[in-house]
């Protein structure tokens, strides 16, 4: 039940073209800023969407082919699609909805509603199967779509952005269920989300992409130690910095000296810092830390206890301070401060 | 002050004149009723067969366009051909055609001379006009465009995610068709088959053209009116007032959609 996939296509000012594959029981999450292509890439797995070039194989046999002049209809593709605003029938049962798979595929009512049975129970949703789904809460008529799009038993399970329609409580709740049951899965489980969360908390393997293009894949450990990428750094929350090899110990990062304890040999490198080891200056400190800037704030986001400060200075960077210490700084947009950062945080590495 | 008042005026009058314009017929037409005489009016040796007959003729023709018009309704929704707009205008001639202009166009093709018609009968020996199944076509001619956008605009309305998420979970085109658009839709296919057994119950032109005005086989309600307005008067507007009950209860069915 392995997939291969290599999407090829465009529509309007997308251009997709990226290949992933997967094993079964995996868990892939796809990340990308909005209109990158993520559900796109999900819609031609279905067969809603058809390819321009390239192919879908899932376990050895062609989905999808216009080289070959192959298309298998979405109705005879083996795919579970779960969307964020859920799309329960509204007109059919709670039950009716999860039995609707099986049913289409030829299974007896009967059968079927044992099917769809096994699957709310296994959501805890076994207690009210014959309400409407407009009696149901935003996680539970979540969960009955996931028991939906399993009840077919799919090969590739497909869900897009299935937690962002939820309120924080319930996401948590419904992301620790959601994993619970993928864990149990056995097909492959493809996740399009924009929140790093799901991403970090659910999946096996990340696939970052942006404008239709793979940026950078990896399992979250890889992701997190190695952004290659702007945007990637931002979802794993880092400081990314393009730079080149000076020496052992400096890297030159558009014009200002940047030191670090391990500098690869090579020439061009990616610099992370994390917003925690920055450290915020009225004046510029004596005996400082030899990272030191001068930078502009351009924006304070308050994150429960802390804050989340940005900068402008020889680069931008962000940093991560107590609402005391912003208290304490009277932190204001356009404030000038002296930023630091101890070598030993920063990272370096081959770019 | 005295402006803003008179620019009122100007409004207000001529909104109530219309209202008066549409409501005087109606309520003369409660007037003259002979309000103690209805049963006997209405149990004419014409009313009764024309009752049932429009009866019949209508009852058919909402079948025949639910049969063809909800299919053709749900491809004009989704289909995006470029012709598609085209047969959207074509469907909707008949809705703006003379009715008696759509009787002469359907003798044209189903009359014994006429280009189906003359296969018809040299083939099968079938002759289609002054028919009770000319009255139905001719019902069916003018009532289907109305089924139809009625019934588009509501499946326009569906979110075509659904299409798609049927699709994945199994469901072929009819299946999804039949057991996910039509259900979701069933509000707008019932005010679209209201509208169109509304516009067959009124259908004059068209038939008396096509099918004629045969008592008990081609004379539906409204041409039963149209002749005892000349033979008894009584009985005509006592025909009428049945007529008229059945548009108002056709209105409050619509209610939920049209009356807010």
């Amino acid at each position: 039940m392995s997939l291969q996939a290599d999407v090829r296509l465009s529509r309007g000012v997308l251009h997709l073209d990226l290949a992933l594959s997967a094993q079964p029981g995996q868990i892939v999450a796809v990340l990308g800023p909005n209109g990158s292509g993520k559900t796109t890439l999900l819609h031609t797995l279905a067969g809603l969407i058809r390819l321009q070039h390239g192919q879908i194989h899932v376990s050895g046999s062609v989905w999808d082919s216009p080289g070959e002049s192959v298309w298998m209809p979405p109705e005879q593709r083996r795919t579970g699609l779960v969307v964020a605003d859920h799309l329960l029938f509204p007109h059919l049962s709670v039950i009716d909805n999860v039995g609707f798979g099986p049913r289409s595929r030829g299974v007896p009512k009967a059968d079927a509603r044992l099917r769809a049975r096994v699957e709310l129970d296994a959501l805890g949703l076994g207690d009210r199967p014959d309400v409407r789904p407009r009696e149901l809460s935003s996680g539970q008529a979540q969960r009955v779509a996931l028991a939906r799009a399993l009840a077919t038993d799919p090969a590739l399970l497909l869900l897009d952005e299935p937690l962002s329609a939820l309120d924080p409580t319930t996401r948590a709740q419904t992301r620790a269920d959601l994993g619970v049951r993928l864990r149990a899965f056995p097909g492959i489980t493809i996740l399009v989300t924009h929140d790093p969360l799901d991403a970090l908390s659910l999946a096996d393997r990340l696939v970052f992409i942006e404008a239709g293009r793979l940026v950078q894949e990896g399992t979250p450990q890889e992701v997190i130690a190695r952004p290659r990428d702007p945007y990637v750094a931002h979802v794993v929350g880092l400081n990314f910095l393009r730079g080149r090899r000076i020496s052992d110990q400096q890297v030159d990062v558009a014009g200002t000296t940047v030191v670090a304890p391990d500098v690869p040999a090579g020439g061009p490198v990616c610099v992370t810092i994390p917003p925690s080891a920055v450290a915020l200056y009225l004046t510029r400190p004596e005996g400082s830390p030899r990272n030191t800037w001068p930078v502009t704030v351009s924006d304070i986001q308050l994150v429960g206890q802390t804050a989340r400060v940005s900068l402008v200075g020889p680069f931008t960077l962000a940093a991560e301070v107590t609402t005391t210490a912003v208290a304490e700084l009277r932190l204001g947009i356009g404030q000038e401060l002296w930023a630091t950062v101890k070598a030993t945080e920063v990272r370096v590495y081959p770019a | 002050m005295r402006s803003v008042r008179w620019a009122r005026a100007g409004l207000v009058i001529p909104a109530w004149l219309a209202i008066a314009f549409l409501l005087v017929p109606l309520v003369a037409l409660l007037v003259k009723v002979d309000w103690a005489g209805i049963p006997a009016h209405l149990a004419n040796p014409i009313v009764v067969p024309a009752l049932r007959l429009s009866l019949l003729t209508t009852s058919s023709t909402i079948a025949i366009c639910a049969l063809l018009g909800t299919p053709l309704a749900w491809l004009l929704a989704r289909s995006t051909h470029p012709a598609t707009p085209w047969l959207r205008a074509l469907v909707t001639v008949p809705l703006v055609l003379p009715p008696v202009v759509g009787g002469v166009a359907l003798l044209m093709a189903y009359g014994r001379e006429g280009v189906v018609g003359r296969v018809l009968f040299d083939v099968a020996g079938w002759s289609i006009p002054f028919t009770t199944v000319a009255v139905v076509f001719a019902e069916v001619f003018v009532a289907l465009p109305f089924y139809v956008l009625a019934v588009e605009g509501s499946m326009r309305g569906l979110d075509p995610r659904y299409d798609g998420l049927a699709a994945t979970l199994g469901a072929s085109p009819w299946r999804t068709f039949r057991t996910v658009v039509v259900p979701m839709v069933a509000p707008g296919i019932a005010s679209g088959a209201a509208l169109a057994w509304a516009r067959a119950l009124g259908e004059f032109g068209a038939t008396i053209t096509f099918a004629g005005s045969y008592p008990g086989r081609t004379q539906t309600a409204p041409l039963a009116v149209y002749f005892l307005l000349e033979s008894d008067p009584q009985a005509a507007i006592a025909l009428s007032l049945v007529m008229l009950l059945i548009s108002v209860v056709i209105l409050g069915a619509l209610r939920g959609r049209w009356l807010r």
